[in-house]
């Protein structure tokens, strides 16, 4: 393998990868990247989550392939100016030369890399890249964090097929609380899925989604998924196992419906939630007549009320929060208002966007 | 290599091939037998069978396609550099040279519960390129007691497409809940005649008196039969056996390890004399070559005495560990010797 | 698709699919029929009996919107999530790996969420003996004021190790082992439904070798359905790598004949087959262990689970040896055991406790141990036979050429048999018990008849005999009848003992004197026992055989 980069594109795609590279240990090939070039060229990362294939542009002098150890060579294309040759010789030792100065480095041969499979034949659907995004931020802080039920520590993609259209839902849940969003999709497609995309996955696609636009295309296949955004493509491992039946968990008939506005209620619950108990970040909502009376005490240090006015014309009612989920949803939804649906004090509450069909989020209360 | 390359352990790879054959892979396999006679060996070529991608029809690995040729690493693991350097708290090695297989090793007989966490999360997820996630545990029995019971869960029901194959020399150690949730397979020490066979081939030079004491001597361990010097050490040892029975001097023993490994070794020559007592014949000797000297200790010894000797040498074995005064264990262990076998062969330094 | 094991896809699903736990399911039904539900239940038992599954069911049972009788339906959402184990509200956690008081903590500040859509939050800890003590502490907390829609199934293995503080808020269920009986029944079922062959012989060692387990049961199943289209013994015992039983019994016999060349001739044979010799030695040691039972126990046969010809033939096995010898080899077995398994080379340890239990072999009292070791000094072991020769001799009468002439003898039909000699009609008496009541003719073998006179057959017992004689007695009725039926008339059993040269010597020897004995000594060490006390033999023949 021989060919010539300049030292920007080298860069930039290292400076791409470094945050796929560094993390695992358990496979220490993984430090490596992988740069092939055949009828162009690109570089491939992955720390066996998931994995970030890319184009570079390069002169092709010969054919072939390499893993390089990813830190080290982007500490020195750093260090040098101008067009990079990069030479494969004996041993898988890469040798590297710009300017008037030469490096070695000891590579590995490609089969030792573990092999991702090719966007075969497989199911694909077309997706705005801003539509997703909003999606997964809407929903991704409702996931698990090292849940030992490892189905939840990824978001849920629910496809739903229709006569041309395909409904598509993300579910994020922790077991105490559930955040979900839908969206149609004008994708057609064969038959319902459900895969579970691992919370890293979910929060790296953001990352790239969020200097994207324009529609992307995702490929699904049984074990992996496959973002293609521009010309990088991100896969992503699958979770293993069944996903809670979410919609068993969604309160359909809750009769007490109350409306607030969102900033207002976010910046009382800020102020109450300073006397919570730290773990569980309890806080009273007091509801009745026009008003919600928010209260967070706390025995050793003190405690904490404010009241704020509500749109409500029913019993009143006294339900405990976790305030710090109740932030965490009312931060992703849009519009000024927000509807809590609520029934009793030990049921599910549901928030929703008062204006649109957006974003919901289920709560479980607390006992307080 | 694959299991056609395995020598000996019919059995047990039938039973392996079979559960291959068949799609009846189940998710948690015990591999049990002796130390040193191919459980591991057979676990990696499991693995390499079951998710390998060159073969067109057949239960064995072809041993060249991509798959078989990362996880052939998994043999010499020495050769790959582990997570648990540089990674202060991981320090039980493991080793992945395929993003679905990996081997755990204990680290200082010892096998703790984060290594189970950092298992149960790479089973967690679809195979990456195989066709199963496979975890191999050697040495299993070092699982401490938190361990274990923290991996009860996982080797019940673990996520679809994961196979457990816990290896151990001392299953009666593993918890009867963990050994439960298994197919245990057993693996059996090399036969006689073939330990021969394999010993002909591999080791230049060797007589048939000599053939057979290394055969015997192994029982069937075939890694053991092929160490370097078994025989010299067999020699040397044997020397001061003889030595004990006279006034040996405190240096006797060159280190530790030599002393415990003397310990072991008493049995078998006591085995060899109490057997020429009781069956009147040198049929059944093992160290044929050395006939000669233990018809001479046999001659002076009782039975009754050459099974005491044994047990008391036993005993001081089982403390040996206790930091005793070199030179107390010495004169003690003479002393017991001349008692039991009397002042037979005696070599003074 | 993956395989799913037997264990995993025969998990009882209701408490009525519970095999061998008849008890605890029909408390749980009733208790759901009644809505009688605690906040805080503890399962013990061994492994694999079904405390897992009772949880599963019971978290089933609680949350299921369409009960039936007791029993979860089965077929709800919430029914299908907890099979599926994706239903949020059941937490599985096992306490090992949430030992610390943190981890109770957070347990204890998830618990106070609501459930998200069943009645009640269900947390299943299993193993929760591996909890550290102060984690126990701040679990009680909540065990004393439970939230009401929380509830906690503890499962363990060893309840021993639970606080008696957190015992008495948990209502304690005792999961026994499973009869094996009841294994093979559903183990049959089993096989049925999934076209499994096999015969009934390996079934029923599965159904052994699961000791109490039914997912040890399963398991084995499992693995020998798909070893083999059609399951035999023989691929059992490959399975479960275990020596043939042939085998066992020849060792067994030589050991107890004194054949000190067989034994290592087998031990020899089977090293350099490849056998495993630490297998062998277990095996050994459990054929030996359910040998004294049988010479022990009255009821054997229910203790053992063997079927009544296995029980005769170890009866005729151990027909030769006293319960105390054989207790004394059972003593080194176990011994034997132990440290073969701990050994790097097992062969050599085990020949050297194989010669040494030839020393213990038939003897029955310190007098023959004294006796064997003074010839076996000379080195010589061949100088055992004779005792055991002796001994063969004097239970002639039970070899199975008599048992022949015996239904002659025996059926009330027959006329009366003119039997006067004294040596044949005694031979008849014997033959006779040896068909009706084994042990009995075993006991009887070990007497001589003295002398038969009109009235009375008299038999004596060498010196120490005397728990035999009792024995005799006790049965005097029956033995009675049977000589009236073989002699033609009414005799009356008389017992006497025989005098013999060691009883003479044993008198008067203190405890002291005899612990002088340099080769009381030898005895002593070698069976690495003690001298409890010296009693006359003549006063009630047992000999003071000491335990350690």
């Amino acid at each position: 393998m021989k060919l010539r980069i300049e030292k920007e594109e080298l860069q930039k795609a290292l400076q791409n990868i470094q945050g796929v590279v560094d993390k695992k240990t358990t496979m220490p090939i993984l430090s490596h990247f992988m740069l092939k070039a055949d009828k162009a060229a690109f570089i491939m990362a992955t720390d066996l989550e998931i994995a970030l294939k890319g184009p570079i542009t390069a002169e092709i002098i010969e054919k072939g392939s390499l893993c390089i150890p990813a830190r080290k060579l982007f500490e020195i294309v750093k260090e040098v100016e101008g067009g990079i040759l990069l030479e494969s010789q004996e041993n898988n030792w890469l040798r590297i030369s710009a300017g008037k100065s030469t490096f070695k480095l000891m590579g590995l041969p490609e089969e030792e890399y573990p092999a991702l499979p090719e966007i075969g034949k497989t199911e694909e659907l077309n997706i705005d890249a801003g539509l997703l995004r909003n999606m997964i931020e809407k929903t991704v802080y409702a996931t698990g964090d090292s849940d030992t039920r490892y189905t939840l520590n990824g978001l849920l993609l629910h496809l739903i097929p229709a006569k041309k259209t395909t409904e598509l839902k993300l579910v994020g849940t922790d077991g105490h609380r559930l955040a979900i969003i839908s969206s149609k999709l004008a994708s057609p497609l064969s038959s319902e899925m459900k895969l579970i995309l691992p919370k890293k996955g979910a929060m790296e696609l953001k990352r790239i989604l969020e200097t994207s636009s324009g529609t992307i295309t995702v490929h699904l296949e049984k074990n992996h998924i496959f973002f293609t955004i521009g010309d990088i493509v991100l896969t992503s491992r699958l979770i293993e196992g069944n996903y809670p039946n979410y919609d068993q968990v969604i309160p359909k008939d809750n009769e007490k419906q109350v409306i607030i506005d969102k900033v207002t209620c976010l910046k009382a619950l800020r102020r109450t939630s300073i006397m919570s108990r730290e773990k569980t970040n309890a806080v009273r909502f007091d509801v009745e007549q026009g008003k919600i009376t928010l209260i967070s005490i706390n025995p050793d240090i003190g405690e904490a009320r404010e009241e704020i006015a509500a749109q409500y014309k029913g019993e009143s009612i006294s339900i405990g929060y976790n305030a710090r989920y109740l932030m965490d949803a009312i931060q992703a939804m849009d519009g000024e208002t927000i509807r809590f649906e609520i029934q009793e004090p030990l049921s599910p509450t549901l928030l929703v966007e008062a204006a649109g069909e957006g974003a919901m989020c289920v709560i479980m209360p607390m006992r307080v | 290599m694959a299991f056609k390359d395995i020598i000996g352990q019919e059995n047990a790879l039938n039973i392996l091939k079979g559960l291959i054959a068949k799609g009846r892979v189940p998710h948690a396999l015990l591999f049990a037998g002796e130390e040193g006679i191919g459980k591991k060996l057979a676990a990696i070529n499991f693995a390499k069978a079951l998710n390998c991608r060159g073969k067109v029809k057949g239960i064995d690995s072809c041993g060249a396609c991509p798959s078989c040729v990362k996880i052939n690493k998994l043999l010499k693991p020495e050769t790959l550099i582990t997570a648990g350097e540089g990674d202060d708290n991981l320090k039980e090695k493991i080793y992945m040279s395929h993003p679905d297989t990996a081997l755990i090793l204990p680290y200082k007989n010892e096998i703790r519960i984060k290594i189970i966490r950092t298992l149960e999360e790479h089973l967690s997820y679809k195979p990456f390129e195989g066709n199963y996630k496979i975890a191999i545990i050697d040495n299993s029995d070092e699982m401490n007691n938190e361990t274990s019971n923290a991996f009860l869960s996982t080797l019940e029901a673990p996520a679809a497409k994961s196979i457990i194959i816990l290896v151990s020399s001392k299953p009666g150690i593993l918890l009867p809940t963990i050994r439960s949730r298994c197919q245990q397979v057993f693996f059996s020490p090399l036969p006689l005649k073939k330990m021969e066979e394999l010993l002909r081939e591999k080791v230049k030079g060797l007589d048939d008196e000599k053939l057979f004491l290394l055969s015997a001597v192994s029982g069937g361990r075939i890694g053991y039969a092929i160490t370097e010097g078994l025989i010299e050490k067999r020699d040397s040892l044997l020397e001061k056996f003889l030595l004990m029975t006279g006034n040996p001097g405190k240096e006797i023993w060159e280190e530790r390890e030599e002393m415990e490994e003397w310990f072991e070794w008493c049995q078998l020559w006591l085995r060899d004399i109490a057997v020429l007592k009781a069956s009147g014949g040198t049929g059944l000797l093992i160290n044929r070559d050395k006939r000669e000297e233990m018809e001479g200790l046999a001659s002076g010894a009782s039975l009754k005495n050459i099974i005491e000797l044994s047990e008391g040498l036993n005993k001081i074995k089982r403390v040996l560990d206790r930091n005793l005064n070199i030179a107390i264990t010495v004169n003690h262990t003479s002393m017991l010797m001349r008692k039991m076998l009397g002042r037979q062969n005696v070599r003074d330094n | 698709m993956s395989y799913i094991v037997l264990a995993r896809k025969w998990r009882p699903q209701s408490f009525d699919d519970l095999t061998g736990q008849e008890t605890v399911a029909t408390t749980f039904i009733n208790a759901i029929k009644r809505d009688k539900i605690v906040h805080a239940y503890l399962f013990s038992g061994p492994r694999g009996v079904g405390k897992t599954s009772t949880a599963r069911i019971l978290s089933k049972a609680l949350n299921c919107t369409a009960r039936q009788e007791g029993e979860p339906c089965g077929k709800c959402d919430n029914c299908k999530a907890i099979t599926a184990g994706s239903y949020v509200d059941v937490f599985e956690i096992d306490g090992a790996s949430n030992t610390g008081v943190d981890d109770v903590r957070e347990l204890r500040e998830a618990v106070k969420y609501a459930p998200s859509s069943g009645k009640y939050k269900v947390y299943i800890i299993d193993e929760v003996h591996m909890l550290s003590t102060q984690a126990f502490n701040a679990l009680l907390k909540t065990l004393e004021e439970p939230p009401p829609h929380v509830i906690f199934i503890f499962a363990t293995t060893e309840p021993k190790k639970i606080p008696a503080t957190i015992l008495s808020r948990c209502q304690h269920h005792s999961f026994r082992k499973i009869p094996k009986e009841k294994i093979k029944g559903q183990l049959k079922k089993i096989i049925e439904a999934e076209g499994i062959n096999i015969q009934d012989m390996p079934l029923d060692m599965i159904a052994r070798a699961a000791d109490g387990s039914m997912r040890d049961a399963l398991t084995l199943l499992d693995q020998a359905s798909s070893f083999s289209e059609n399951v035999t013994e023989k691929d059992l015992q490959v399975l479960l790598g275990l020596p043939e039983t042939e085998m066992i019994k020849s060792l067994s016999a030589a050991i107890l004949g004194g054949d000190i060349n067989k034994t290592l001739t087998i031990i020899k044979d089977q090293a350099d087959r490849g056998y495993d010799l630490r297998t062998l030695t277990r095996e050994l040691l459990e054929h030996f262990r359910n040998l004294a039972i049988i010479k022990a126990a009255e009821d054997a046969d229910s203790l053992l689970d063997f079927s009544a010809e296995e029980t005769e033939e170890m009866r005729r096995e151990c027909c030769n040896v006293g319960i105390e010898p054989l207790t004394l080899i059972l003593n080194e077995l176990l011994r034997l055991d132990g440290e073969v398994r701990s050994a790097l080379n097992p062969r050599y340890i085990l020949e050297l406790g194989l010669l040494k239990i030839s020393f213990v072999k038939g003897m029955t009292s310190i007098n023959e141990v004294l006796k064997a070791l003074e010839k076996a000094d000379g080195g010589e072991v061949k100088e055992e036979k004779p005792s055991a020769e002796k001994k063969k001799a004097e239970a002639q009468p039970l070899t199975i050429e008599d048992a022949g002439q015996v239904p002659d003898v025996c059926a009330p039909e027959a006329g009366k048999a003119e039997v006067f000699e004294k040596e044949s009609l005694w031979n008849s008496l014997v033959a006779h018990f040896d068909i009706q009541d084994h042990l009995l003719a075993c006991k009887l073998a070990e007497a001589k008849a003295v002398e038969l006179t009109e009235r009375e057959l008299v038999i004596g017992f060498n010196g120490g005999m005397s728990l035999l004689s009792d024995s005799i007695t006790q049965n005097a009725r029956a033995i009675e009848d049977i000589l009236k039926k073989l002699s033609g008339r009414r005799l009356r059993l008389k017992i006497i003992p025989l005098p013999s040269k060691k009883t003479e010597q044993a008198q008067g020897i203190s405890k002291e004197k005899l612990m002088a004995e340099p080769l009381i000594q030898s005895a002593i060490k070698i069976l690495n026992s003690s001298i409890l006390e010296v009693r006359a033999l003549e006063k009630n023949g047992n000999s003071s055989e000491s335990q350690k």
